[in-house]
């Protein structure tokens, strides 16, 4: 049979048939009276109801992606369908009859999601963070930890988190959509076994970084944020190299980082919140008690935007204009700028007339603002800038450490810094100097002292000094 | 090759050539009932602008994934048959053109043999239209300055290459087949970074006559007749992500590399062949 098209489901959803019209679904129409529909790679989702209730009805449109799913989600559902935070999920195996266009008949496999009542993680983080909620941001952040310790508990990582795919409901308990790519491992044992090795692993960060408070938490919260995303996020990931950018999904783009830090920021926020007072994620996962870390001021309707505390800094955002202020609520920074960071290691990045530079606490250029762009990587102490198209390394003083002769420079992971000129890839040191020669086609950041790189066709992995592991 | 993820940033595109020449007003008959070629046509060109809308759906509103443009040849002229658009329109405008509905009564045999109608409401953006003689070589012409400058745009570089349809019943009366061969040629080699374009021909009949040559591998499996040859040597082979669908239709009885082209096609091979010219839609982000 052909490739199923959209039209074909619109018809049989309008006029349904056989067996699938017994379950007397109503299509959801718009203002046109046609079905309320939309389309991802392989699948189309229609809103329907069936007795009052409101479920998603989600239909395969490629054939590869039917006969893959089939085998994998009737074996993963009929585990996980019925437990608590995911919401019902109904497989329906070869009940709809269907017709493709040009006339001939097939019954397909459908699945039934219940919607369920709520809001997405993202508006509740964006109506959280509009009205400095944060004492509820803890119990929704708590509710999610959970739910994520719940689910490491049953031994089934989601796979495809994100804000969209997390409903908060009216009691701000989250209910998990969408998870077509969800896996149920098969031992519980190896699963544990992972669970533990993550877990442990996240921890000994947290010690190796003195995580002892919120600013320290803040000034490692690059690094910790993505043991964090693959602990709590993903439930677990088998530490492969390989494995992370598809298990983190959702999260991480395709170079690795983070593509949206409200959602980030928002758990830190909650996490950080916890290590304060128990100063160990892994306990504070089983507390009840949260302590609530408001600002001592209520500075909510003063600014536009207001950032999380950082170096003893907060920068907020009233009318396009940046400042910075303490904990107090005080403008420590008399100057205002048309974009800020925040400050890491006493450093922040700040923009005056589309031109970047790094201020001190004292609000003095040590980086003039004079380059096209520039991120300032608190954890190397050292700025990436970019001028003329090209980039180099400026150090947390002003000097320029690597001249701007790089097309590409990423920020520093396992200290290393993983830069591209003249087509090859190779990384810098910090403090300027090469560390791993340029003569890799592609490569990746290290990740736990591990990179993956490619010369020609050979793809391999190396350690931080170049050697191949 | 040909597996550039669709995205609104690096979309793809479809360029439908309609042959409207006098000869598209015979009767052709669709499951027993009667139409011209020229509304049959007609329906299954909508119905693939409606796929590629449905398909640019997302929860979010309609991101535009594909540019579109569909050519109609007839008289002395080629020209766009979309509403007020000389060159490619976007999915999101043709929702915006509110085009009539059309409601399509389809008769469906249900395994047990019953007798079931089911009743859609279908956009016409493309209206059947029939005069005239067939200027096929002015509407290849267009379609190859559309093109080339879609290949140019720096957005498209790294895009899926654009897919051709070129459907007609009739042999096109103002060119040499020497010149179709060269237009067809500049055409195909058109490219992106992912591929050259693609060159579908379709040439359609009535039922009557019906003894298909669709997605041939040789002249082997075309009638004997100049015109079934020329159209096979202007097609484009089919790249391989097309062969498993290919496969389908063709009921395995031919080994790939298959060539974009049909002779003698009736309707309903007409919208296979469209959906799996298509089938790229499934590479969308």
């Amino acid at each position: 049979m052909n490739n199923i098209t959209v039209n074909n489901y619109i018809e049989t959803i309008l006029n349904p048939l056989g067996k699938f019209k017994t379950l007397n679904i109503k299509a959801k129409l718009d203002s046109e009276n046609n079905p309320i529909l939309y389309t991802k790679s392989g699948m189309v989702t229609f809103e329907v109801s069936i007795a009052g209730i409101d479920y998603l009805l989600k239909c395969f449109t490629n054939t590869n992606i039917i006969s893959y799913s089939r085998a994998k989600l009737i074996a993963q559902h009929t585990h996980i369908k019925q437990y608590k935070n995911l919401t019902s999920y109904q497989y329906l195996y070869r009940e709809m009859l269907i017709f493709n266009s040009v006339g001939e008949y097939n019954y397909v496999d459908v699945i039934l999601e219940e919607t369920p009542k709520g809001v997405s993680l993202s508006s509740k983080i964006y109506e959280l963070q509009r009205t400095c909620d944060y004492k509820t941001a803890e119990i929704v952040f708590k509710n999610i930890i959970n739910m994520f310790n719940w689910m490491c508990d049953f031994g089934i990582t989601h796979n495809n988190i994100t804000p969209q795919n997390i409903i908060i409901d009216n009691n701000l308990n989250p209910i998990l959509i969408n998870y077509d790519l969800a896996v149920k491992h098969k031992s519980y044992s190896d699963f544990q076994a992972m669970a533990s090795l993550a877990i442990t692993y996240f921890t000994s960060i947290c010690t190796e970084k003195e995580i002892t408070s919120i600013d320290s938490f803040q000034r490692n919260y690059k690094e910790i944020s993505r043991k964090i995303i693959t602990i709590v996020a993903n439930a677990t990931i088998e530490p492969e190299l390989d494995q992370i950018k598809e298990l983190a999904k959702g999260i991480l783009d395709s170079s690795s980082n983070i593509q949206d830090w409200n959602y980030v920021r928002a758990i830190l926020i909650s996490i950080s919140t916890i290590l304060q007072k128990y100063k160990s994620l892994y306990s504070a996962l089983n507390s009840s008690e949260i302590k609530s870390v408001e600002p001592k001021v209520d500075i909510r309707n003063q600014y536009d935007f207001i950032g999380a505390l950082s170096d003893n800094m907060i920068r907020v955002e009233r009318d396009n204009k940046w400042q910075f202020i303490n904990y107090n609520g005080d403008v420590v920074i008399n100057k205002s700028f048309d974009m800020a960071y925040d400050f890491i290691e006493s450093r922040a990045a700040v923009s005056i007339e589309d031109k970047w530079g790094v201020i001190n606490q004292n609000g003095d250029f040590v980086i003039p603002p004079i380059y096209e762009d520039l991120t300032w990587d608190g954890d190397a102490n050292v700025a990436i800038a970019s001028n003329n198209g090209l980039m180099g390394l400026i150090n947390r003083s002003g000097a320029i450490v690597a001249p701007f002769i790089y097309d590409s420079i990423y920020t520093c992971s396992d200290g290393c810094l993983l830069a591209q000129t003249n087509y090859f890839y190779g990384y810098l040191k910090p403090n300027g100097e090469v560390a791993i020669e340029f003569k890799y086609d592609t490569a990746s950041s290290f990740r736990n002292g591990v990179a993956a790189v490619e010369i020609g066709e050979d793809k391999f992995f190396i350690d931080t000094h170049g050697n191949n592991i | 090759m040909y597996n550039a993820r669709i995205t609104r940033q690096n979309p793809t595109g479809f360029i439908i050539l309609i042959d409207q020449s006098g000869s598209m007003s015979e009767e052709i008959t669709i499951r027993e009932y009667k139409t011209t070629k020229a509304d049959a046509v007609s329906y299954a060109t909508n119905l693939l602008l409606s796929e590629l809308i449905f398909r640019s759906k997302r929860d979010e509103g309609v991101n535009d994934y594909f540019d579109i443009a569909v050519i109609g040849y007839r008289g002395n002229e080629a020209k766009s048959l979309i509403n007020g658009s000389d060159s490619f329109v976007k999915p999101s405008q043709l929702i915006a053109m509110n085009p009539r509905q059309k409601q399509i009564t389809m008769e469906r045999v249900l395994p047990n043999g019953d007798i079931s109608f089911s009743t859609t409401k279908q956009p016409y953006w493309i209206e059947a239209e029939a005069e005239g003689s067939t200027p096929m070589y002015s509407a290849l012409s267009h379609t190859y300055e559309l093109a080339n400058k879609w290949c140019k745009k720096d957005k498209n570089r790294a895009s899926y290459p654009l897919t051709i349809f070129n459907i007609t019943d009739g042999e096109a009366t103002d060119a040499s087949d020497e010149s179709l061969n060269e237009i067809a040629t500049k055409i195909k080699n058109l490219k992106t970074e992912d591929g050259n374009i693609i060159l579908i021909n379709i040439h359609i009949s009535n039922t009557e006559l019906h003894n298909p040559s669709i997605f041939p591998t040789s002249y082997s499996q075309l009638p004997d007749n100049k015109y079934a040859k020329l159209l096979f040597d202007m097609a484009s082979v089919m790249p391989q992500i097309y062969n498993e669908s290919i496969c389908e239709i063709t009921k395995g009885e031919t080994n790939p590399p298959y060539r974009g082209m049909s002779y003698n096609t009736s309707i309903n091979e007409l919208i296979s062949m469209m959906n799996i010219g298509s089938i790229s839609v499934n590479l969308i982000e």
